[in-house]
């Protein structure tokens, strides 16, 4: 149930969705890796170029393809860390924000995700009310208390 | 998508505005800015071409909804055996014209894993206008020639057919994801809020604003939560600025599915709204009963060409509400024709007078003391009722077929004499009594002797008639005449034979009596059956009274709230929620209650 129900997204499959990684909208890219990465493990044939979208030049197409990263390859879901984490010093603060709780969503089981914990703790005292609210979620999560299904 | 029962829909709203949402998590009904604006939201009146807004668990699921404990936050939820999610939807209420209206959903993982679905598709103008989408950072925007609306959503979007945006998530226990639909009046400036950290605040604020306000109420008596839902209702009908309170939150319900009876509900009446202050009164609440007067002491000062008031205005008191047909829309479940606009405007209708006077009189006794200058608009309006309650007129309900010489309207008449009377005796306010007297007194007789028909032992509905009409069943609950007189309980009796049906009333039987112009039929009227219940009561009938009451509080829907009418199979009809009816459920309540005493 995690995955959409038909290795789709909104209908349409992950060949649709690849073609607009590439798109000169920033706004399209992010809603195309969010696509992938909502079709997930499916959509393993599109990793390469979703990873190619961690160095994009809108900082919030990197955090987004970042957590793509994560549910197309959940084995590999630590590659996402340091975008991830990098986000954390985001000037906006919505990116700062949505890296926190992608962080938060990497979970306890992620290989080297401990090593964040420092940064998100610093989070909690952020100048931006929505990402203190994250930190205080990611950080539970992440020390397995939160209540994963 | 399909249509869905009428009765399947909570509502939400700002006393600007409302918004009806389904049990499918799908707002198929919101004007924005105000009740009466065009739509950007009415699936209910044609799921194809209407404008929706859905938020939904894409799962096979249970679908329940319930209001948070006193107040007009609703949660619809959304359960499996896999997970269960939840959408917190509510309209933050401003105590200031800010301009910015919204809806705010606050969509929850509870257990589990939980797929939603998000789809927005506004069709401004009931569809007539159209649109572009532009997506943004932070969501999308939907502009239109002269209304713009954003949606602002922490996880893209995506635009689809018919200028729509949607979007699929996961969310599993603590994640939550808010979604503020917006409409700005200004600029737009200020608009990319971050919804979560907004949402927040604004639930808190929504949540502390209704449970503030419910607190002033003093009712504490049997069925109190379907009480306050029904005060929750009401004070969602009133409209903030000005203190007028519509009818009802929606136009063209059809009184019949299928059928021609589909009304435009958006306006104030002065009826309802009369209804409505004594009600709030009834629990307590004194500010609404203030606004109201402020707007009615500027009607009254307006004048009308109808006499000194007329039956209906729009909330921000204009006179004119032309009457128009949408013909592109198939109307709810195909009942056509789709009405906005209202013209029974210009119709006479005495009883108003009536049912104001009395919501005054209440006012001046449980509110504050009324002020001269109003004194003086009111004196004008009863002197003139004083000289024309013997004109035949549109009555009650607003019947197109002729006017007539109603009953009720008649008895209204001698109300808004009787409580003027009262009233200056009371507060020493200057009138001419000997006229005002004698002119009651006239109204008195000819209700007696002329709406009476010794016959079949029961007052009817207009001079002349033998049919018979529910509202006369008002008779012993504005003191018109004891409830224990044998003409009431002849009238009761003969009700109870020829307009209930299985403990509900219809108002009056369509073919006989004074048409109203229409074909088809129509269900059962609520307010009627809660009359009923009140003229029962004040029979010292109390068990009759008692298990109808009961009986039609089992046909609210499962928030507690009614349309207009109930039709053949329990099914709600008409427009909704309705004034009418809630303030008939609080009044019946409040009467039945007191008479039980405290026992069982």
């Amino acid at each position: 149930m995690q995955q959409s129900s038909d290795d789709t997204y909104l209908n349409k499959g992950t060949e649709v969705w690849v073609k607009d990684l590439t798109d000169k909208d920033p706004v399209a890219r992010r809603l195309a890796v969010y696509a992938l990465g909502e079709i997930g493990p499916t959509a393993r044939s599109a990793a390469p170029q979703v990873r190619r979208l961690l160095e994009d030049k809108e900082s919030f197409v990197r955090v987004w393809a970042a957590n793509a990263v994560a549910k197309i390859e959940p084995e590999k879901k630590q590659d996402a860390i340091a975008t991830l984490e990098s986000g954390l010093k985001d000037e906006a603060g919505f990116v700062r924000s949505l890296s926190v709780s992608f962080l938060g969503t990497l979970g306890s089981d992620c290989i080297g995700i401990e090593s964040v914990l420092l940064a998100l703790r610093g989070s909690l005292t952020d100048s931006d009310e929505s990402v203190r609210s994250e930190a205080t979620l990611a950080i539970k999560k992440i020390q397995g208390k939160g209540n994963r299904a | 998508m399909a249509y869905r029962p009428i009765e399947s829909c909570g509502i939400i709203g700002d006393m600007h505005s409302v918004a009806l949402v389904g049990t499918d998590g799908s707002i198929d009904w919101c004007c924005l800015p105000h009740f009466d604006s065009p739509s950007i939201f009415a699936a209910i009146l044609d799921d194809r071409k209407g404008g929706f807004f859905k938020i939904a668990g894409m799962q096979e699921c249970t679908r329940k909804q319930m209001y948070l404990p006193d107040t007009n936050v609703l949660v619809t939820r959304f359960i499996s055996p896999d997970g269960v999610g939840e959408v917190v939807d509510f309209m933050p209420i401003s105590e200031q014209e800010s301009g910015v209206h919204q809806i705010v959903r606050v969509v929850r993982g509870i257990r589990g894993a939980v797929r939603f679905r998000l789809e927005c598709q506004p069709a401004f103008d009931f569809g007539r206008k159209p649109h572009k989408v532009v997506l943004e950072g932070r969501g999308a925007v939907f502009q239109s020639n002269d209304i713009r609306v954003s949606l602002i959503s922490r996880i893209p979007l995506c635009e689809v057919e018919n200028g729509g945006v949607a979007a699929e998530f996961v969310l599993r226990p603590e994640e939550t994801l808010t979604f503020i639909l917006r409409q700005t009046l200004k600029d737009g400036a200020g608009e990319l809020v971050e919804a979560r950290v907004a949402g927040d605040v604004l639930l808190k604020e929504a949540v502390d604003f209704w449970r503030g306000w419910l607190s002033q109420c003093r009712y504490d008596g049997r069925w109190r939560e379907m009480v306050h839902r029904s005060a929750l209702v009401l004070k969602l009908l009133t409209f903030q600025p000005t203190g007028a309170i519509v009818a009802a939150a929606t136009c063209a319900l059809p009184e019949e599915v299928g059928g021609v009876r589909n009304w435009d509900y958006r306006y104030t009446w002065i009826r309802d709204a009369g209804f409505t202050v004594y009600a709030f009164l009834r629990l307590g609440f004194k500010d609404e009963a203030k606004a109201f007067m402020g707007w009615l002491e500027q009607r009254a000062k307006e004048g009308a060409r109808t006499g000194p008031l007329q039956i209906m205005y729009s909330i921000d008191g204009r006179h004119d509400l032309p009457e128009t047909t949408l013909d592109h829309l198939d109307g709810y479940r195909g009942s056509r024709p789709v009405r906005v606009g209202n013209a029974a405007m210009d119709q006479l209708q005495l009883d108003i007078y009536g049912e104001l006077m009395d919501a005054v009189y209440l006012y001046n006794k449980h509110g504050s003391p009324i002020s001269y200058d109003l004194w003086q608009q009111l004196r004008k309006m009863v002197e003139w009722v004083a000289g024309n309650w013997s004109q035949k007129d549109d009555g009650i309900w607003e019947v197109r077929g002729g006017r007539q010489q109603f009953v009720y309207s008649k008895v209204q008449c001698w109300v808004a004499l009787d409580r003027a009377l009262r009233l200056a005796g009371e507060r020493g306010f200057p009138i001419d009594r000997a006229l005002i007297e004698r002119e009651r007194n006239k109204i008195y007789e000819a209700v007696m002797t002329e709406g009476w028909s010794a016959d079949r032992n029961t007052f009817v509905q207009y001079f002349g008639t033998d049919a018979l009409d529910a509202s006369n069943l008002i008779m012993p609950l504005v003191r018109f005449i004891s409830p224990t007189d044998p003409r009431m309980l002849g009238t009761l009796d003969r009700t109870m034979e020829e307009l209930v049906s299985d403990s509900l009333v219809y108002r009056y039987e369509i073919g006989k009596g004074a048409g109203d112009g229409l074909s088809g039929t129509e269900g059962t009227f609520s307010m009627c059956t809660f009359w009923l219940v009140e003229a029962l009561t004040r029979a010292g009938r109390l068990n009759d009274a008692r298990f109808i009451f009961e009986k039609m509080l089992g046909y609210a829907n499962h928030l507690g709230l009614y349309a207009e009418e109930i039709g053949a199979t329990g099914e709600q009809l008409g427009n909704f929620p309705q004034a009418f009816t809630h303030l008939g459920l609080i009044s019946a309540a409040f009467n039945l209650d007191r008479k039980l005493g405290r026992g069982v």
